[in-house]
């Protein structure tokens, strides 16, 4: 109690209470424009918390985290184009009720939505994220190194189209983070002569490079498409004078509180969970929605009930992802990967040893990740009408305020003109890889365990050089088999889906 | 050429130049049993393996990808123009190269029939100084080599 009560106090100081606001506000405005993704915002917000202090700085990214999964609806409803992939299943119920002409009341919905939803989440992670921390400290290197693996594994198989390029990306990652210093014996690798890479490739210019180079790319490719088709901004149904009736749809809200409640569960179960993300969340909710709908043939023509269930589910997952990220410091999807790095690049080792080391902190991003919600929810009553205009600023303005954001970004960390360098040189790899159809978020989870695993694989064995124990300590040998499984169900996923393809064609 | 064979042949010559970059690297001991070497080796491995399965099963798949190299056209000089920002920031400084690089990309990136030039100024001006400001109030350095 003592620890909750000196957490509360270093959180609610009117300089933190003033960053969560700037915060929440980047967040959500960074998600609301269509093609820029949570990832991007929590990316491109960092550089600007490296003055802070960690409990400062941690609050503001947890700001920028809960904003932007609230950010996409609102391009999602008012345009029909989704702010950020996790916003996909809004647009289908959203934009029709806006066609109807009740935007205020799509937005609205979607807003109280995304704040009960994400309040759920919150709080599974604050009960959930204390007893598996109290397992994880029962792993020892080798159940570490499995769980590295087994996190791995998934991403590469289950979050990926192709399993081949997922684990590609996944040991592209791995390699990457091989460059620098050797963890055990402090002996420089693959640092071909330059000086600047004996400390390896600081992952922020990396991570900015991998995320915000191909986005911005992407953004160039589509000005170019309309410019060749003389197309101009997307149609718009919302009128000048937007009214928006938040009581009356709390009251709607209150009604469908156990569409709201399955929602929010799904989505932090499924956050938790590695590999799966926002996109996976909000479609199961709103599968799940309709199936127990009195009203299932209605979903998609513009009612309640779906945008209720997508939003729920999709900020659900804000509070879900983060319980395997603090609590055992193994990331389960590429946002929850930039967030570990933004917890080391505060000098915070995630994992379950955080909770014994320092509570305060960890009860002060719990109250961070709670009190974000608020300020969410009152950053969208003031400035929901606003947001919209984000969304249709002009894209040419947005991509070059962006790269100079991401050079500004990869120099503040070490203030280090290679840093810029190391921004470009994998902003061109990220572009490239993008383009051939290689997931990004494998790259990102090796690169960031890497040298975990590294270190926790070597120390196992200078412990016990035995190999055999990792398939006999009963934890580590369930996760490398849970590892082969979710491998071999991807594949007959792939296969059954190919053989499904053929027998249509035929 | 099809793209999978493309990015597999691409990461058969990094980890090929990885594994022979790692073998010249000390090998374990009895103490750490795998050294600096042999982590970074078996990852190489895999790499290769699963860039010849990449390459082999693309090139067992039927029909022919074709590629748009007029799409490449405005991203390429995107690219180029972020490469030619980074390279003259150190000779002209941060203030000047940032105003230089936000109004060329806009220009190049606006619509071509009328060019909104006072948008792109009004733009480049209020952001850099906000940059510049924002970072002196959060205490973060800026790429500032000469002004």
């Amino acid at each position: 109690m003592d620890v909750f009560v000196s957490a509360l106090g270093e959180v609610f100081t009117a300089r933190i209470m003033g960053l969560m606001t700037v915060g929440t506000l980047a967040g959500i405005i960074a998600a609301a424009i269509p093609g820029f993704t949570i990832t991007m915002a929590v990316v491109l917000t960092l550089p600007f918390t490296f003055g802070m202090t960690p409990i400062e700085g941690l609050s503001t990214m947890m700001a920028v985290y809960v904003g932007g999964y609230s950010g996409g609806l609102v391009s999602g409803i008012l345009l029909g184009i989704p702010g950020t992939p996790s916003s996909v299943c809004t647009v289908f119920d959203g934009f029709p009720m806006t066609k109807k002409g009740q935007p205020g009341r799509a937005l609205s919905l979607g807003v109280w939505a995304s704040f009960f939803g994400g309040l759920i989440g919150a709080a599974l992670c604050i009960l959930l994220a204390v007893p598996i921390a109290r397992f994880g400290l029962r792993f020892g290197p080798w159940e570490m190194a499995s769980l590295i693996f087994f996190a791995l594994t998934l991403m590469a198989s289950l979050g990926s189209k192709s399993i081949t390029k997922g684990l590609m990306g996944g040991l592209l990652g791995l390699l990457l983070a091989t460059v620098g210093i050797d963890p055990i014996g402090g002996r420089p690798r693959f640092t071909f002569g330059q000086y600047n890479l004996t400390s390896g490739f600081a992952f922020l210019p990396v991570l900015i490079g991998l995320f915000a180079v191909p986005a911005m790319i992407q953004a160039v490719y589509e000005i170019q498409e309309s410019k060749r088709k003389g197309e101009t901004s997307a149609e718009s149904y919302v009128p000048k004078n937007l009214a928006i009736p938040w009581i009356q749809t709390l009251k709607e809200i209150m009604h469908q509180w156990v569409n709201v409640l399955r929602s929010g569960i799904i989505g932090a179960i499924v956050g938790a969970l590695p590999a799966a993300g926002g996109n996976t969340a909000t479609f199961l909710a709103y599968d799940q929605a309709q199936k127990f709908s009195r009203r299932s043939d209605e979903f998609g023509t513009g009612i309640p009930d779906g945008i209720i269930a997508s939003e729920a589910g999709n900020n659900g997952v804000a509070g879900g992802s983060l319980i395997p990220t603090i609590a055992l410091g193994v990331p389960g999807n590429s946002i929850t990967a930039v967030m570990i790095g933004v917890l080391i690049l505060h000098g915070i080792t995630p994992g379950p040893l955080l909770f014994r080391e320092q509570p305060t902190l960890v009860y002060g991003l719990f109250i961070a990740l709670v009190i974000a919600h608020f300020f969410m929810l009152a950053i969208h009553f003031v400035g929901i009408r606003w947001f919209i205009r984000v969304a249709q600023a002009p894209k040419y303005a947005l991509v070059a305020v962006v790269l100079v954001m991401c050079v500004v970004g990869s120099f503040a960390l070490n203030n280090r003109y290679f840093d810029v360098l190391v921004f470009t040189f994998f902003g061109l790899i990220g572009y490239i890889l993008n383009g051939a159809g290689m997931p990004l978020g494998p790259v990102v989870l090796g690169l960031i365990l890497g040298p975990l695993a590294e270190s926790n694989l070597r120390r196992a064995l200078m412990t016990n050089p035995d190999p055999m124990l990792f398939f006999t300590r009963p934890i580590s040998m369930t996760l490398i088999l849970l590892s082969l499984l979710s491998i071999v169900y991807s594949g007959l996923q792939i296969w059954r889906a190919g053989k499904r393809k053929k027998y249509q064609k035929s | 050429m099809k793209k999978d064979a493309v990015l597999g042949t691409v990461m058969v010559i990094i980890s090929s130049i990885m594994i022979w970059q790692a073998d010249l690297l000390p090998r374990g001991n009895k103490w750490d049993l795998l050294g600096p070497a042999a982590y970074p080796k078996w990852i190489s491995w895999g790499l290769l393996i699963l860039s010849v399965i990449l390459i082999l099963s693309s090139l067992r798949r039927s029909g022919k990808e074709s590629w748009d190299w007029s799409a490449l056209i405005l991203p390429g000089f995107t690219f180029l123009i972020l490469m030619g920002y980074v390279f003259i920031m150190p000779m002209m400084g941060f203030i000047i190269s940032t105003l230089l690089f936000l109004v060329i990309l806009q220009a190049l990136l606006s619509p071509s029939q009328k060019k909104p030039w006072l948008h792109i100024a009004c733009v480049s001006l209020f952001f850099t100084f906000a940059l510049y400001l924002m970072s002196s109030y959060l205490n973060i350095q800026l790429p500032v080599l000469a002004l």
